[in-house]
């Protein structure tokens, strides 16, 4: 059965460690990269990953939006969200309906 | 591009054959788009209010969390989350929108049925989470860590199900956004560029036709006059 794996901080992770989450530690970027490509060897249904991380790993990630494993899912920053998961959100909805409905009136 | 055909009656029936083709396929891509629309800002609305929920939970998580990091010491709570308390898993199915195949995710790893006292070797299967009482058994000892740090996980775990519900709801999205894009390329295609130009190839058909007809008509004129003067 595929899992849930967890990428980001080494404090971001571990709290998901002990909730049923696979944890994968990443400190820096070369780090980051190194799990990812541990993770995509693995069998895990689902991928989230912290807003620090999918910045930096954003080129990797991209491909995997269109395929069926890993789902890809942005987690909001332990210590300030900076709103990367709305972001994506907020793209693919001005793609699909050719205008921002989502946020529009608000802000 | 402009489509030439030939002036000749069966080409015109030909082409108007198309426009009706055309027009059918242009009703029908629109009812499909829009539909797709339909079910595209339900899930999007949903989407946005788990992911705020989601962002407040986890931001309580994580200010649990450091709480009892900073009560605990770092190797205690090191000692304690090492062993990786054993994995959720994910059953994933498909299901269909509109000719759009999407995943639906859930927890299975859940329940009663899991032994509460495994050993710690056996960590695939030791998920020990039990509804019941305190919720999910923890995998770490009780006597050296704090409550807060319980507070924490069991924080954790009421978020995991919805960051689940949330992957495949993103997923969703992202994959019927693809698809109301290329629906909506074709509507417009269709409904700006063939439609037009098969109508352009009509009418200019149609006319030469008719021009046809009248030279024909003159002529026959001619032809009767020069035949009545002799």
């Amino acid at each position: 059965m595929p899992k849930v794996a967890v990428l980001g901080q080494r404090d971001a992770v571990l709290g998901f460690k002990a909730s049923g989450a696979v944890a994968f530690p990443a400190n820096n970027p070369d780090e980051a990269q190194e799990q990812l490509d541990a993770i995509l060897q693995g069998d895990y249904a689902i991928l989230l990953v912290t807003e620090e991380i999918a910045e930096v790993l954003e080129k990797d990630l991209e491909p995997l939006y269109d395929m069926p494993k890993p789902v890809v899912t942005i987690l909001p920053d332990a210590r300030k969200p900076r709103g990367v998961g709305m972001e994506l959100l907020r793209k693919r909805v001005e793609r699909a309906v050719g205008a921002d409905i989502l946020f529009k009136g608000e802000e | 591009m402009k489509i030439r055909a030939n002036a000749t009656r069966q080409e015109l029936s030909r082409l108007r054959a198309r426009i009706r083709m055309a027009q059918r396929g242009h009703r029908l891509l629109k009812d499909k788009r829009d539909q797709l629309m339909r079910e595209f800002l339900s899930i999007v609305h949903e989407s946005r209010r788990l992911r705020q929920e989601i962002e407040e939970r986890l931001g309580a998580a994580y200010k649990s969390f450091s709480l009892a990091r900073a009560v605990l010491s770092p190797s205690v709570l090191e000692e304690a989350l090492m062993v990786q308390g054993g994995a959720e898993e994910i059953s994933v199915s498909y299901r269909h929108i509109m000719n759009v195949l999407v995943p639906e995710m859930e927890i299975q790893g859940r329940g009663d049925d899991r032994p509460e006292h495994d050993t710690a070797g056996d960590d695939e299967k030791k998920q020990g989470a039990t509804d019941r009482g305190l919720g999910m058994l923890p995998s770490y000892g009780l006597a050296t860590t704090s409550s807060d740090l319980d507070e924490a996980i069991s924080k954790f775990q009421g978020i995991l199900p919805l960051l689940v519900r949330l992957s495949h709801i993103e997923r969703t999205i992202h994959l019927l956004a693809d698809e109301i894009e290329k629906t909506r390329r074709r509507v417009n295609a269709l409904e700006h560029v063939l439609i037009p130009e098969l109508e352009q190839a009509v009418k200019s058909v149609a006319m030469r036709l008719e021009e046809m007809e009248r030279a024909n008509i003159s002529r026959l004129m001619k032809i009767k006059e020069i035949v009545r003067a002799h």
